[in-house]
């Protein structure tokens, strides 16, 4: 909703400016003269500011030539002032005298000189500070000195030796008339040295004086006040108004030594390295960059641009003395950027200015302009206006002969030829209208119908997408954290996935079992024997057809030792083709060595309870079969008592074997095509000697072509030792017992019956559970293990099958009063896949 | 013919009763208390009938039973387990060879083993 505002707003705002004719020609006539206008203005206005910079550098560079000059000329007067005092007659004879020391004669002349040397400071008032006479050992001879206005001749004890002045050591080397110039030198006297007069430093000019002969005989020293070589400076502050309308004041006037100590400096202070130290003193490297002082000292003149300070500088070398380079001053002139451009500024307003105007002129111009040629236009469209609200009897033809009288008349005709057919039309109009906007009407419900269809079906197909990843990241949570390696194959057989416990188990750590063929990643034999490479006991085809279940094989760890394992494989399926397979495997390890120490446990308690049962079966044996000796019947009745026991406690260890073994799931479980038939009459011919002591009646019934089951027929004898052998146990002399072995759906059915004791219904639950025994046989019979039936339902179980039994609960009394029920029939079934192999360490006894 | 028959068993009263009836028929008999014993004997006296307890001091019956199957000598001697020990793992790969018999001491009256001693002397 906002952009559709704003939109509108954008467009109503077009409407408005651009709407009519009128304005377009009005802004379109602006455009043209004035961004041509404006961009040409620009670039001269960018090009005068250039152009008045470099005119203000040029400027400045000269100005600081001119000062320059100004200074070499004035110290050029300076020079020839001590070249003549260096070569006039009065010194001349002075020196030329053979004996210096003659009294009279020296005494005038050095009177006379010492004259000379006052006029001179007097003509140079103020700017000369001494002159002096130094004799060729270095030791002053005339000395005149200016002091607060009054020159006056230093008296001949106050005279000094110099000859170790730098001025002086130069001066001898100079030819006549040559001359030295001196540095800039704070005129520092006494100890500890004193600065004379601050902020007004000396600078010493020296000729040498030979004599007629040409010997050198000393050197004229004339001390200078610097002031006086920049008195021109002084003379032109302020109020000067620079050509280019820059006020004077804000141009800086520096000058300097060769070692850049000002010389003069804007502020005052700075001046003479700050008057305390020309080594360490103040100078032009605390004013400008290292880069900046280089290129002034490097080159003669020019103009520097120090953008980071804002500040225009122009310099010029001036040397004091060609014999001496190395001894020169350096005019500098600075004024800040600002001052250089504020011309430009001024010519920037005034442009802006002029534009302004031009655009209110030149927009009143093209205003009317536009008007008078939109006009004919604009009564067009008042005319069509008025033809659009409906009155079309409206003439907005006109009679001008230019392009637009020709349009409106146009116009005309049309209308004419509208409003005939607009009466024809109308009803029809009104007609398809209705229609129209019913079937709008339909559309829009259909369509609204296919949005929801549609708006549904991607609610649903977000749904289940997120239904599937929240699938796989479940799959992938179980997959990783299995406690089984497994290993996912391809349909060729190489490694697709792994999981984390399958690299652990098979020891993958610096290599990555995918993309290998399986072999190389499983590799598995039977036999716990030396790493070899060709014997494998499963192959890519047993994979996908089956695997060897519950077979403990060994598996190789990368480095070639062996784990046993359990192994499953099963191939995946995908439209009736094998696409891969998963193997699991498992680290069995642990469970062996468990298994080992139960089995170790179960021989030797066998062991160790047979042992003695043995000795006294044999020992009973031997003396029954009265090969030595015959004993009496008493003792032969209670020999047979002892061997009765004894066989019973055989039995009895046996039992508690089978129980021990079946409880420590040690029990192995071989299966072998059987036929149960055959089991269950070898059984009988077992128990014939106690069935045909009872006299009791066997009916068999067994179904024939009976399937060939695949059990252990060892298990299943004693399963079937039990059942029978309790049959007989409580049948009465001359009882019955009924056996059938049938198939029934996919089991095969064992049926044991008597017609014996029965079981009471109150121990019914119970009967099956370890070591007990009903009442009512208890009674009976004291030989029973209690076990029996324990054993055989662990059995039946174990093989997949079931056991029950029924006793009928109508109780019958015996003719001696006591209660006996109606015998009893137990059932079993063994399913005809038969049992399952079981790798164990025992078999049942 | 020389009847020679050699009793590995280290349970003294049950060795001494099997010597006694054995010789009594005829037998001449050798005794080893111990399953190294045993094999010692087994190797210099070379009897034509070996009966041997699995459970032995020293070298288990069974050790013996693997020893002497790889020697030249009692590759073929037929061997009858006599033990107390029942339903031991894959008991029936050395027992189901006509060569190995397998006895449960308590479930075997002297009569019976006599009997089969007897019997497997004649087939000879």
């Amino acid at each position: 909703m906002k952009d559709i505002d704003k939109k509108n707003n954008k467009k109503t705002l077009r409407v408005f400016l651009f709407g009519t004719i009128e304005k377009k020609l009005f802004f379109f006539f602006l455009g043209a003269i004035f961004l041509p206008l404006i961009i040409a203005g620009l670039i001269n206005l960018k090009n005068a500011s250039d152009i008045l910079l470099e005119l203000s550098l040029d400027r400045m560079l000269h100005d600081s030539d001119f000062r320059a000059r100004e200074i070499a000329f004035n110290l050029e007067n300076f020079k020839k002032e001590v070249i003549f005092l260096a070569n006039n007659n009065i010194i001349l004879n002075l020196v030329t005298n053979d004996d210096i020391s003659v009294e009279s004669n020296t005494e005038t002349s050095v009177v006379k000189l010492a004259d000379v040397f006052k006029k001179v400071i007097s003509v140079n008032e103020g700017e000369i500070y001494q002159i002096r006479f130094l004799n060729e050992k270095g030791k002053e001879v005339v000395k005149v000195v200016s002091k607060n206005g009054e020159i006056q001749q230093i008296s001949e004890e106050n005279l000094q030796i110099k000859s170790n002045r730098d001025y002086f050591q130069e001066v001898k080397k100079l030819k006549q008339g040559e001359f030295y110039v001196s540095n800039l030198n704070l005129n520092k006297e006494d100890i500890p040295p004193k600065i004379e007069i601050p902020y007004t430093a000396i600078i010493k000019y020296a000729s040498p004086v030979y004599d007629r002969n040409g010997v050198f005989k000393g050197a004229v020293i004339l001390n200078l006040f610097s002031h006086a070589i920049l008195k021109s400076f002084s003379s032109t502050t302020t109020k000067e108004h620079y050509d280019l309308g820059v006020q004077y004041n804000l141009i800086k006037e520096f000058l300097i030594d060769k070692d850049g100590f000002y010389m003069l400096h804007p502020e005052r202070q700075k001046m003479w390295g700050g008057v305390e130290n020309l080594n360490t003193g103040i100078n032009i490297k605390s004013d400008f960059s290292e880069e900046t002082v280089q290129e002034i000292f490097s080159k003669k003149f020019g103009t520097i641009y120090l953008k980071d300070q804002e500040f225009v500088l122009a310099y010029h070398t001036i040397v004091l003395n060609p014999q001496f380079p190395e001894t020169f001053w350096v005019s500098l002139k600075g004024i800040p950027e600002s001052v250089v451009l504020s011309k430009g500024v001024q010519l920037k307003k005034t442009f802006i200015f002029f534009i302004f105007l031009a655009i209110i002129f030149a927009g009143f111009l093209i205003y009317f302009l536009s008007r008078i040629i939109a006009r004919p236009i604009k009564k067009l469209r008042e005319g069509v206006m008025l033809i659009e609200q409906g009155d079309f009897s409206h003439k907005v033809g006109t009679d001008k002969e230019d392009e637009i009288g020709i349009l409106s008349r146009a116009f005309d005709r049309v209308t004419a030829k509208l409003l005939a057919l607009r009466s024809e039309k109308l009803e029809l109009l009104e007609k398809s209208k209705i229609e129209l906007e019913k079937k709008v009407t339909e559309k829009t419900i259909s369509l609204r119908e296919a949005q929801d269809a549609v708006l549904d079906v991607l609610v649903d197909v977000k749904k289940s997408k997120s239904k599937i990843e929240e699938e796989k990241a479940k799959s992938e949570a179980i997959f990783s954290s299995i406690g089984e390696g497994l290993v996912v194959l391809d349909e060729k057989g190489i490694v697709n996935v792994v999981n984390q416990k399958a690299l652990v188990l098979l020891d993958f750590r610096r290599s990555s079992p995918l993309g290998k063929s399986w072999e190389n990643v499983l590799v598995v034999q039977e036999k716990e024997k030396i790493f070899e490479k060709d014997k494998k006991t499963l192959s890519f085809d047993k994979i996908f057809v089956e695997v060897p279940e519950n077979k403990i094989l060994h598996l190789f760890r990368t480095d070639k030792t062996s784990f046993p394992a359990l192994i499953s494989a099963s191939p995946i399926i995908l439209n009736n083709k094998h696409v891969g397979a998963v193997i699991a495997f498992r680290d069995v390890t642990r469970e062996m060595e468990v298994d080992k120490a139960k089995s170790e446990f179960v021989s030797l308690a066998s062991h160790q309870l047979r042992t003695p049962l043995s000795s006294i079966n044999w020992f009973s044996e031997m003396l029954m079969d009265k090969e030595i000796g015959e004993l009496n019947e008493k003792q032969n009745s209670y020999l047979m008592e002892i061997d009765k026991s004894s066989h019973r406690m055989t039995e009895l260890v046996g039992a508690l074997l089978n129980v021990s073994r079946i409880e420590l799931g040690t029990l192995v479980i071989n299966p072998t095509p059987t036929d149960i038939r055959k089991v269950m009459k070898d059984v009988l011919d077992e128990l014939k000697l106690a069935i045909n002591q009872k006299k009791i009646k066997v009916k068999i019934d067994f179904q024939k072509n009976l399937s060939i089951l695949n059990v252990d027929d060892k298990i299943i004898r004693v399963a079937f030792q039990n059942l029978v052998s309790n049959a007989v146990k409580y049948t009465q002399e001359g009882g019955q017992i009924k056996i059938e072995i049938k198939e029934k759906n996919k089991d095969i059915i064992i049926s044991v019956a008597d017609n014996g004791l029965g079981i009471p219904k109150k121990f019914h639950e119970r009967i099956f559970s370890k070591l007990y025994r009903a009442d009512n046989v208890r009674n009976t019979d004291t030989a029973g293990t209690g076990l029996g039936l324990y054993i055989t339902k662990s059995i039946i179980e174990q093989s997949g099958g079931k056991i029950w039994f029924e006793s009928p609960t109508t109780e019958i009394k015996n003719k001696d009063g006591e209660m006996i029920a109606g015998g009893t029939t137990f059932y079993c079934t063994i399913p005809k896949t038969g049992m399952k192999s079981k790798k164990g360490s025992r078999e049942l006894s | 013919m020389n009847k020679k028959i050699l009793i590995v068993e280290d349970e003294a009263p049950i060795l001494k009763l099997m010597q006694e009836v054995l010789e009594k028929e005829g037998f001449n008999i050798i005794t080893a208390n111990n399953g190294e014993r045993g094999f010692e004997l087994a190797m210099s006296e070379k009897p034509q009938l070996i009966i041997l307890d699995l459970m032995l001091p020293k070298l288990s019956g069974r050790e013996v039973l693997n020893k002497l199957r790889k020697t030249e000598e009692h590759k073929d001697t037929r061997i009858f387990i006599l033990t107390n020990i029942s339903g031991v793992e894959n008991i029936e790969s050395f027992v189901d060879s006509d060569k190995t018999s397998y006895f449960l001491k308590t479930d075997i009256k002297m009569k019976k083993l006599v009997k089969n001693i007897k019997e497997f002397f004649e087939d000879i």
